[in-house]
């Protein structure tokens, strides 16, 4: 198979015209302001950014019309999240300042997030708690009508966790078996019931599950070896530097979108201009 | 309370330079930000010291960047490609210029005209092979705004427009083998070629900001396009003397103290008003840092005459000569320069007569300034406080350095904070919002959008103009209305990561005042929204930050100016130049001046 013409992008233009082409699926102006981030750094660190409003544009603008999302407060420092088949660009923020709250003031996290759209982001959302110098287990089951992007697993696993050098992300697919073996590569004190409770929660009912545990401690530097470890970091900064390779109809379908959200012209409108 | 909001790197550096009760008289003189973040009150707002031209000029001049012109080749007609290569202590930087032949039309250099310019300039990192050269001047060639495309080793674009009837009298008085009058010259505000705007950060695929190496010369915030601007000036000095000497050998070269007093036009639009709303941490980093020069300048005692008096003096008349020697196209929404130049000698006049007297040590500045406040107009008023920051350098360039520092804080929701703490928040710091009557039609009739014209961006008034669902976000005061109203909605003692939750929308707001809390001068105080808002207003108050003079609004949502008027050139760079370049003098030319030839002017074949 032929592979698809590129194009090179640089971040700074997927973070100036994502807003817009956000706006144009449907977000509001500061779910997109928010959501752009996500969409730059998923394309830098994990790739399939812009495939994913390509190939989920319709999805996406369904999922905008969907009913809003109704949040459950199960224990202190435990919540469920109904995304009512929401994307990841709206709930994805919004369940992760659930989880920073949760783990800063009480300790200990777990989220439960049900039927969201837009599991490529996953990545992006354990980076959000990176960033807020915290750590994110996230293990996930495909959503039906999830938007396919790429080969991801059916039930996958993503960790991000900080360790004295820095972040580090670790990442694998749920039914290789490897799962528990990488956890305890990482040497990280996780509140095993209520990981056992994740579990158990998404066997039952695996559909579109996403559960989340906030991790404060540290992890030690050597976890950046390990077998899993991805270096979502060093790749972002390389897109930074050097711009990003990507699939040439992605980033002309994101512009498409921004052109959507232009108003057509007119005598009256050029009167506007200002000259 | 402004007292208590200095960020850390600006109190360490007032602690260094007014230590004691020193540092109270200085914070004492700061404004309030009601006095000076209205837009009317921005609008007056003149470059200085602090202003992002002046510090890069500063360094260019400090670090002797050198600019040598490598090739240059252009016909009678201007079609022309030229490469320049700058050096940076160990850094290497290379300007790829394409002058496009002369069609007779003058641009007006808005975002709509999209790649129809007259020149476009690429500054590349390193020494690119001619190869890849050659392919940026293919791209340029295409004029094609839809499929302009480059790489990250290029920083960014340069595109530029002739200032027709100027351009055109240099390069006639020069075929003729005679000087350019500079009143001419000055009379179109002193600019040849016109920049509208630098397409760099990402745009076309250009190199993202963070992309910049750590100790690269150009990571600073608007040193690359203030850098492009700096060699769109010195092509179009290039550009008349190439094309003279196409149109006849025995040209004329345009003599050096009148390449000097050539600035590089500008004009601006209504984006620019977007961008200070959507990045207010940039206009609290650009005023604190202004407003704190000032409030030291306004503090010290004024000496007498022979120190800093003297220097005030000469500064005042440089600058009220400038004004005098310089025609603008519209005087409507300005002061008119007749204006500006009577109130700085009138300042000048009351500097030397304070200095002189017996108690000259026991009077300040700011006494002084009291006598601006009530007598002139806030134009004049600002440049008089834009000179007085040049009186102590060493402190204001020390608060300069705060720029790049300010300008790098990360936006994030603070989501375990309670609702009650986030209520308490906006009564502190967004009081003057929350009372705004936004319940009038008149107060939310515009709203902003791009337009199919290459996204130029436009105002339209609701109701009547389509688009509305776009609308570009300007509209502060009403997100942090809508915010106040969530909140109440909201147990006190929630944290405001459930607000989120319910209303992901309201992240934005709440980031905005979370992040925003503790720094000074950051929220403008109007809406753009407002039937009676000039967007010139703070499109002024943009290019003044950057460092434009004499900003001039052509209409209420469209300003010109210019850059660099009087900034050594490069042969004078290399050589060392002064740092005191501002508000040159008309020159009076004289044969046999030559500077800045590095390789001979080619003519085509």
């Amino acid at each position: 198979m032929t592979a698809p013409p590129t194009i090179l992008v640089s971040m700074s233009e997927i973070m100036r015209v994502g807003p817009w082409a956000l706006r144009a699926l449907g977000y509001p102006f500061g779910v997109a302001e928010r959501a752009t981030p996500l969409l730059a750094w998923t394309e830098a660190a994990v790739g399939s950014g812009l495939a994913l409003l390509r190939i989920g544009d319709t999805a996406l603008r369904a999922s905008v019309e969907r009913p809003p999302a109704v949040q459950t407060r199960k224990a202190a420092g435990e919540r469920v999240l109904n995304a009512s088949g929401r994307s990841l660009f709206e709930l994805g923020p919004p369940a992760i300042d659930l989880l920073t709250a949760d783990l800063r003031l009480h300790g200990a996290a777990c989220l439960t997030l049900r039927g969201a759209i837009g599991a490529t982001l996953i990545p992006s959302l354990t980076n959000l708690m990176a960033r807020r110098g915290h750590g994110a287990l996230v293990i996930h089951a495909t959503a039906p009508g999830e938007i396919a992007v790429a080969d991801a697993p059916r039930m996958g696993w993503h960790l991000a966790v900080q360790t004295t050098s820095g972040p580090c992300f670790l990442s694998g697919d749920l039914e290789d078996g490897a799962f528990a073996r990488r956890l305890a590569d990482a040497s990280i004190l996780f509140d095993s019931d209520r990981l056992s409770g994740l579990c158990d929660a998404m066997a039952s009912a695996p559909d579109g599950f996403i559960g989340m545990l906030g991790i404060a401690a540290f992890a030690p530097p050597r976890l950046i070896d390990a077998p899993a470890a991805v270096d979502r970091a060093g790749r972002v900064a390389r897109a930074y530097g050097e711009g990003l390779s990507v699939a040439t109809e992605d980033l002309e379908h994101l512009y498409a979108l921004e052109r959507i959200t232009w108003a057509p012209t007119s005598e009256r409108s050029r009167k506007q201009a200002g000259y | 309370m402004i007292q208590t909001q200095l960020p850390e790197p600006l109190r360490a550096v007032l602690g260094q330079f007014a230590p004691g009760s020193q540092r109270d008289a200085v914070l004492g003189q700061l404004r309030p930000p009601e006095r000076c973040m209205t837009p009317a009150a921005l609008s007056a707002v003149k470059s200085s010291r602090v202003s992002f031209a002046r510090v890069l000029g500063r360094r260019m001049i400090e670090q002797k960047w050198r600019i040598e012109r490598e090739s240059f080749v252009c016909d009678a007609e201007g079609d022309a490609k030229a490469v320049y290569a700058i050096t940076i202590g160990a850094h290497r930087l290379t300007y790829a210029m394409r002058s496009f032949q002369w069609d007779g039309v003058e641009k007006v250099g808005r975002r709509s005209d999209g790649a129809v310019r007259d020149m476009f300039g690429a500054i590349f990192l390193g020494a690119p092979s001619p190869e890849r050269i050659a392919r940026e001047f293919e791209t340029f060639d295409t004029r094609n705004a839809d499929i302009m495309r480059t790489d990250s080793g290029v920083t960014g674009w340069t595109p530029g427009s002739r200032s027709a009837r100027f351009f055109d009298h240099v390069v006639d008085s020069l075929s003729a083998g005679r000087q350019p009058d500079p009143e001419v010259i000055g009379a179109g505000t002193g600019y040849l070629l016109r920049n509208g705007g630098y397409l760099g950060s990402g745009r076309n695929g250009t190199l993202s900001y963070e992309g910049y190496g750590a100790d690269h010369p150009l990571r600073h915030p608007f040193f690359a396009d203030l850098f492009g601007l700096y060699m769109v000036r010195q092509a179009s000095i290039d550009l008349v003397d190439g094309i003279a000497a196409a149109r006849n050998p025995n040209a004329a070269r345009l003599a050096p103290d009148l390449a000097r007093f050539l600035g590089v036009g500008n004009s601006s639009g209504q984006g620019m008003c977007v961008a200070l709303q959507r990045w207010p941490h940039w206009v609290s980093t650009w005023m604190t840092v202004r407003e704190l020069s000032l409030a030291y300048a306004k503090s010290m005692p004024i000496s007498a005459l022979g120190g800093r008096a003297d220097r005030l003096v000469e500064l005042l008349r440089r600058a009220a000569a400038y004004y005098l020697s310089v025609k603008v196209q519209c005087e409507d929404y300005v002061a008119p320069h007749e204006t500006l130049a009577a109130n700085l000698l009138r300042f000048a006049d009351w500097t030397e007569t304070a200095a002189r007297g017996a108690a000259a040590g026991s009077i300040r500045w700011a006494d002084l300034v009291t006598h601006a406040e009530r007598d002139f107009d806030p134009e004049s008023l600002e440049q008089v406080h834009s000179l007085l920051i040049e009186l102590y350098p060493d402190f204001a360039d020390a608060t300069a350095e705060y720029l790049p520092i300010g300008a790098n804080r990360h936006r994030d929701v603070t989501p375990e904070m309670s609702v009650a703490n986030a209520r308490a928040l906006l009564r502190r710091n967004y009081a003057w919002a929350l009372k705004t009557d936004l319940s009038l039609s008149k107060t939310r009739q515009h709203f902003w959008y791009h337009s199919i014209d290459n996204g130029e961006q436009r105002r339209g008034e609701r109701i009547i103009d389509p688009h509305e669902q776009f609308e570009s976000f300007i509209d502060h005061i009403g997100v942090i209305q809508r915010l106040a109203s969530a909140l109440a909605c909201h147990p006190d003692d929630a944290p405001v990561a459930e607000l989120v939750a319910d209303m992901p929308e309201m992240a934005f707001p709440l980031s905005r005042a979370q992040y925003l809390d503790g720094l000074p001068y950051c929220e403008i105080r109007g809406s753009l929204l407002h039937r009676d808002f000039i967007p010139a207003h703070l499109i002024r108050f943009f290019l003044g930050v950057l460092g434009m003079e004499c900003t001039n609004p052509l209409s209420i949502r469209y300003v010109r100016g210019v850059f660099f008027p009087g900034m050594p050139l490069p042969a004078e760079l290399a050589r060392g130049a002064s740092e005191d370049w501002t508000f040159p003098a008309p020159p009076a030319p004289k044969p046999g001046d030559d500077l800045t030839v590095s390789a001979p002017l080619i003519a085509a074949k």
